[in-house]
């Protein structure tokens, strides 16, 4: 692919769970400054209906207004191909970051992300796709980017496809289920991505690999195993963040945002600026 | 491509005078006089494979490559294979794919890892493709380099007759061209076992087309590995490819853009409930006269909520107050014991029961019922919805059929499909057909087919 609609692609950023993202420029049409923008592609085979129910739920983010949310700027389709446009962060992700990150930033990063999903929930907007690939970092704050349009193109599906075997540990138990996506399923996903970011393990280090269908079961039927490299105050709200019943977690990720920002400014005080 | 008379009258000397570009993605690629070979990335971890790589590394001629390649995979060992081979008289052509890998020709899907694994006659096609099956479109976009002979890395390879421009991802200019409805059996050439046409064969001894469910056996029909999967490819824009970078075109498109404060169209949203998702929430009961959705569902007390849309089962309630199917011995959502409990009966809102799992690795909860086809389109009843599945062989109806939940069962029905609808046997390995029109109650992990489509059912419920 060498671009879409107006914008002509740089290179591949990397695959996302239904599409793939590209670094872009970013075309006049869109009165920013920007040098690059992400353009995400969608592999679903869209029409009219798909392209307008899109526009629906973006704008929908849009009007969050989060300063924690990833800008979006565009949204369109071109023959049967949708895309949209969103800022574009040259420092990377917590999945990718492209210079070293303190423990202490790190969960800052957790912090903001937490903030961003509060405001989609308050505005009644569920994230679905929580990850350390979808926390950008931007200077010394995170944004969260990439809202989880499945259930816009694809009503019912839980799962896309082989390649969120990748991302399985951010799924809360009870949405392989197929039960609806929450505040609770948010919450889950911060705490497992917080597990990832700080101790570079899944939540479920023992999940079989390979076979999609062995790591459902495994998911649906086995608890989440909490790293050693976890000091005791991020432990303790991870372990909560991660109950099986979602009522026993965090009610909000407000709730949860506050206890790592705390953690985060202790630690930041006790490291060396 | 375009000019017919010169690409049949090249299609004769055969594959060695062709031109072969070569797909980028991870894998390997081998080009030998009358074969040419993709062994995919995922594959490249199996111990056969790598075994494979070593012996064609090491020179090994057409005739050795096909072999081991073809025996590894009827032995199992190899997880993913596919090749193209001219055995002797040049208008003789032959593909074999295994595991996620497919042969195109033509821009129709052949064979896939789901044929059965025998080498099947191609015809006389102006353009083949051989590649990995479960890259996205990005990933296997052509590259601008021909290869004659040697190993190479790469996903795949289209060999066409040299000078005739490329088509960068064949099949998707071939699924728009095939008419809808009906097998797949157009194409000029007719291969002799056309891959579509016959889909589960009742019994085959030995490799059974679709494989036995996922756990053990010889092809599991769920496809492994890691890379990205997207099952449907997103067109290329414009043709992507070949040696020559055309300036770039800006075809017709629609967008919006979004501003930092649109005038919010609607009303704002309501914020999610906080709490309690194990209940199906109601955004706002429709009868509810003083419409304060807050507190109501929290932990459900013997009467559990109940709105107007949910599906009314009776079940037990655990300690902790879940309801769960009254067989189960643990709580599907906290997974405490309920072997002790004395059973009363409470009626309550459905819970999921399960979910779905595709060979591509696509994911359903079974929250409610669907209507599996190719283009189900909307459907009237609540609790029912439409699952549009991709099939690059044609082998589904538009409505196939239903996987229908019935209190705290899950039902299979075949809507009189064309292909028909299979359960896989597990003690006598192979696959039923079942009755159209009649639902067949699933068991958790049974295997279905669905013309060349699978998937594995699921429960929730803990036994």
């Amino acid at each position: 692919m060498n671009g879409i609609a107006d914008y002509e692609f740089v290179h591949l950023l990397g695959e996302g769970s239904h599409g793939s993202f590209w670094l872009a420029r970013c075309p006049a049409r869109l009165g920013r400054t920007d040098a690059y923008v992400a353009v995400k592609t969608f592999a679903h085979r869209a029409d009219e209906g798909d392209f307008q129910r899109l526009v629906a739920e973006l704008q929908r983010y849009v009007s969050v207004g989060s300063p924690q949310l990833a800008q979006l700027y565009d949204v369109g389709l071109q023959n049967d191909t949708l895309y949209y446009a969103s800022e574009y962060f040259a420092d990377g992700s917590l999945a990718q970051p492209a210079r070293p990150f303190t423990r202490a930033s790190v969960l800052a990063a957790i912090t903001d992300a937490a903030l961003a999903a509060h405001a989609l929930h308050e505005a009644g907007i569920a994230h679905r796709s929580i990850k350390p690939g979808n926390v950008y970092i931007d200077g010394d704050r995170a944004k969260l980017g990439d809202i989880g349009l499945l259930q816009v193109l694809n009503p019912g599906q839980t799962i896309t496809g082989l390649d969120h075997i990748g991302s399985i540990e951010y799924l809360a138990p009870e949405l392989i289920q197929g039960q609806p996506a929450s505040r609770a399923t948010d919450v889950w996903a911060l705490a497992a991505t917080m597990h990832r970011v700080l101790t570079a393990r899944s939540v479920y280090p023992d999940i079989p690999q390979g076979s999609l269908l062995q790591a459902l079961r495994y998911l649906v039927s086995e608890r989440p195993v909490l790293n050693d490299r976890l000091r005791d105050e991020e432990r303790t709200v991870i372990e909560q963040a991660l109950a099986v019943d979602p009522a026993a977690r965090p009610a909000t990720a407000l709730e949860f945002a506050q206890i790592v920002g705390a953690i985060a400014q202790r630690l930041a005080q006790a490291e060396p600026a | 491509m375009t000019d017919e008379g010169v690409s049949t009258a090249t299609a004769a000397p055969g594959l060695d005078s062709w031109s072969g570009v070569l797909h980028r993605g991870l894998g390997w690629v081998g080009r030998w006089p009358g074969l040419v070979a993709v062994i995919p990335n995922d594959s490249a971890h199996d111990m056969a494979a790598e075994q494979l790589l070593r012996q064609l590394g090491a020179g090994a001629t057409a005739d050795e490559a096909r072999a081991a390649i073809s025996a590894a995979a009827l032995r199992g060992e190899l997880r993913a294979a596919a090749y193209i081979a001219q055995p002797g008289d040049p208008s003789t052509l032959v593909g074999f794919a295994c595991g996620v890998t497919e042969v195109i020709a033509d821009g129709q899907v052949l064979i896939n890892g789901t044929s059965p694994l025998q080498e099947v006659a191609l015809g006389t096609p102006e353009q083949l493709t051989v590649r990995a099956a479960n890259l996205a479109a990005a990933a296997r976009a052509v590259s601008p380099y021909d290869l004659r002979q040697g190993v190479v890395p790469g996903a795949g390879i289209t060999l066409a007759p040299v000078g005739t421009a490329i088509v960068a991802d064949p099949s998707t200019a071939g699924t728009g061209s095939v008419p809808p409805g009906g097998p797949v059996q157009t194409g000029p050439q007719g291969p002799p076992p056309g891959p579509a046409a016959q889909t589960p064969p009742p019994e085959a001894p030995t490799p059974t087309p679709l494989g036995p469910p996922a756990g053990g056996g010889p092809n599991p029909p769920l496809p492994l590995g890691p890379p990205s999967g997207v099952p449907i490819q997103a067109p290329l824009g414009p043709p992507a490819g070949v040696p020559t970078p055309a300036p770039p075109e800006v075809g017709p498109f629609v967008a919006v853009l979004l501003g930092p404060a649109p005038a919010s169209p609607s009303a704002p949203a309501a914020p999610l409930p906080t709490l309690n998702p194990t209940v199906a929430e109601p955004p706002a009961a429709p009868s509810g006269p003083l419409g304060h959705p807050a507190p109501s569902h929290r932990i459900p007390t013997p009467d559990l909520p109940i709105n107007a849309d949910d599906v009314v089962v009776e079940g037990i309630l655990c300690s902790r107050h879940h309801f769960n199917n009254p067989i189960a011995s643990y709580c599907m959502v906290c997974g405490i014991s309920m072997v002790h409990l004395t059973h009363n009966l409470v009626p309550g809102p459905r819970p999921t029961l399960g979910f779905i799992v595709f060979d591509n690795g696509s994911t359903y909860g079974l929250d409610r019922s669907y209507v599996v086809g190719r283009e189900p389109g909307q459907i009237g009843e609540a609790n029912v919805a439409p699952l549009a599945i991709h099939d690059d062989n044609e082998t589904l109806s538009r409505r196939h059929a239903e996987i229908r939940l019935v209190g705290w069962d899950v039902h299979i029905v075949d809507l009189g499909s064309t292909n028909g609808t299979f359960v896989w046997d597990v003690s006598f390995e192979r696959w039923n057909q079942i009755a159209p029109n009649t639902p067949v109650l699933l068991s958790p992990g049974d295997t279905v087919a669905l013309g060349r489509r699978t998937f594995v059912f699921e429960s929730v419920t803990r036994l």
